[in-house]
């Protein structure tokens, strides 16, 4: 038996190792040969998901339901994330999807301040009030742009 | 019966951890129900081999790394070895950046400076702490993150529906990339469930705890209670996804915009609750994973180990997990980000699964070995199926990942 397991796990082991070796060549294949494909609905994407965060964090400020810390803490935590979009977004206009890049750049822009805003005005939850209220119109000019962005 | 109760209890709070926590509650809101049934394979999978893991180290009292060196070889199980201990410090390493993050929607300290904390908490706790204190603490503990299940009802779900989502189906998507995300998806999750380190720490802890061929029913008992329960925080977290976070367009990441949806039902005490399961679970994770490659490697090269010995007596087990755990802190001060980490530590957790689970399979049926013990035919049904469905996960695994560009789309 012992013979057995070893051979098998020989076998399982070759099989993983071709699967990733095979992947990776074909990632590379396509890179080298085949058109560049577009990930901004990526970025995107994530921009959506992270607006709909920090409007999380404003409503739930807002109605007094989460403590000043934790939305100090979380939205600085999401302010460094959207930050990071916002430069994948400067980097996209130079490259691919300029049209929907040109929309998202401003809106990460706002994006970002409204949710430093957020950070800082913590201890004052009526505060979070008119910051609520843009984010959810940031969201809702994210949504569709982000979906028509999706290839297919 | 109150330690078979603990033991239940505490399998069913140490279930969850930041890839799960992650992977179940962005299945959620990216698929709806689409992928409960994917909870309900993994259940039943981690069931059937953390049942045998228990049950060869109660009749033998060996755990599973001296089984992989005995049965598969020196060189074919380093590689193994090699591939677990690297996935368990990634593990570690991201439950260690998650255990700071959610530090600091406590206390605003720095990242890094929490960071610099929670290894030395987890240091402390592993070094003072008995190790069945060290099970309970943070498996109880992690028993708070039920505040979910409080939450899932509370959404109201659509039960009939919920039920249905059970049985293994291919839903409707909209393109062939949205078809692979679902993959990479049900591959994560699925892999999420069946961590490969929970397998290696159960067993180690039998041997730990000196089960004797008399656990048997008892490791059966805690096994399938605890992790029937335990999958139940899993379900809910794919509902809070579902009904929570979807129609709100969040695919949350950080764990505490998986709290909110606490907040929302319950207010602050509901934000808190679901904050220090958060805490305990990420915690009791980061302490199995270092602890599951100190195992390993003393397991595999003959070395004396366990929390059970002085630390003098297993000094290069000792120093082995101090290690694990100054590496994982390593990787997360370098700045990586730890959501970044979970996603790989979870695939590459899959990749292993395989490699682990095969000598334990052939052990565990081996009447030879095992006598009266040796897995019935359900056991051996059950065990040769889900070493397909492993098979299958980890040869998918790596694929997927660059195909959906990281689990991204």
């Amino acid at each position: 038996m012992r013979w057995h397991a070893a051979r098998w796990v020989r076998w399982l082991q070759v099989a993983v190792g071709l699967s990733i070796v095979g992947a990776l060549g074909f990632a590379t294949f396509v890179a080298v040969t085949g058109k560049p494909q577009s990930t901004l609905y990526i970025t995107l994407g994530e921009l959506r998901t992270r607006a709909a965060e920090s409007l999380e964090i404003a409503r739930g400020s807002a109605a007094s339901r989460l403590t000043p810390n934790f939305v100090r803490a979380q939205a600085a935590q999401l302010a460094s994330r959207i930050a990071s979009l916002r430069d994948a977004l400067a980097d996209a206009e130079t490259h691919d999807g300029v049209a929907d890049a040109r929309t998202a750049r401003p809106l990460s822009e706002r994006l970002l301040a409204l949710t430093r805003e957020l950070a800082e005005r913590a201890d004052t939850p009526s505060a979070a009030r008119p910051i609520e209220r843009e984010l959810g119109a940031i969201v809702e000019r994210l949504v569709p742009l982000a979906r028509s962005a999706r290839p297919g | 019966m109150l330690e078979l109760f603990l033991g239940i209890l505490t399998a069913m709070g140490g279930f969850v951890e930041i890839g799960e926590l992650t992977f179940a509650v962005n299945a959620g809101s990216k698929f709806g129900y689409g992928l409960l049934w994917v909870a309900a394979v993994g259940t039943i999978g981690i069931i059937v081999y953390g049942e045998m893991a228990g049950r060869v180290a109660a009749v033998r009292g060996q755990p599973v790394f001296n089984l992989i060196r005995e049965r598969v070889g020196f060189d074919a199980g380093l590689v193994t070895l090699v591939a677990a201990v690297a996935v368990n410090v990634l593990t570690c390493a991201a439950e260690i950046g998650a255990i700071a993050l959610v530090w600091q929607l406590f206390v605003d300290w720095p990242y890094r400076a929490w960071v610099a904390v929670a290894f030395v908490f987890l240091a402390l706790a592993v070094w003072v702490l008995p190790f069945q204190w060290i099970e309970r603490v943070f498996g109880l503990g992690g028993l708070l993150l039920v505040v979910f299940l409080a939450v899932a009802v509370m959404e109201a779900p659509d039960l009939a529906e919920v039920g249905a989502a059970f049985m293994p189906r291919m839903p409707a998507l909209e393109s062939t990339q949205e078809y692979l995300l679902y993959a990479y998806y049900s591959v994560a999750l699925l892999s999420s469930i069946m961590l490969p380190y929970e397998v290696y720490f159960y067993s180690s802890g039998a041997v730990e705890d000196r089960w004797k061929p008399a656990d048997v029913r008892r490791n059966r008992l805690i096994v399938v209670l605890g992790f029937v329960l335990g999958s139940l925080l899993c379900v809910a977290l794919i509902i809070v996804g579902s009904q929570f976070f979807g129609p709100r367009h969040v695919e949350p990441q950080l764990p505490g915009v998986v709290a909110t949806s606490a907040a929302a039902h319950f207010g602050v005490a509901g934000l808190l609750i679901a904050i220090g399961g958060m805490f305990f679970a990420f915690a009791g994770a980061a302490i199995e994973t270092a602890l599951s490659a100190a195992y390993g490697i003393a397991q595999f090269f003959g070395w004396p180990w366990g929390r059970f010995r002085p630390p003098r007596e297993a000094s290069r087990f000792t120093i082995t997990w101090l290690a694990v755990f100054a590496l994982a802190t390593a990787v997360i001060l370098t700045g990586v980000d730890p959501v970044s980490v979970v996603e790989y530590s979870i695939v590459f957790s899959v990749v292993i699964l395989p490699l682990t689970y095969l000598p334990l399979l052939l052990v565990a049926g081996d009447r030879r070995i095992m006598g009266e013990y040796a897995n019935g035919p359900i056991a051996r049904a059950l065990g040769w199926l889900y070493m397909g469905i492993v098979t299958v996960a980890a040869l998918a695994a790596i694929p997927l990942l660059i195909l959906t560009h990281g689990g991204q789309g």
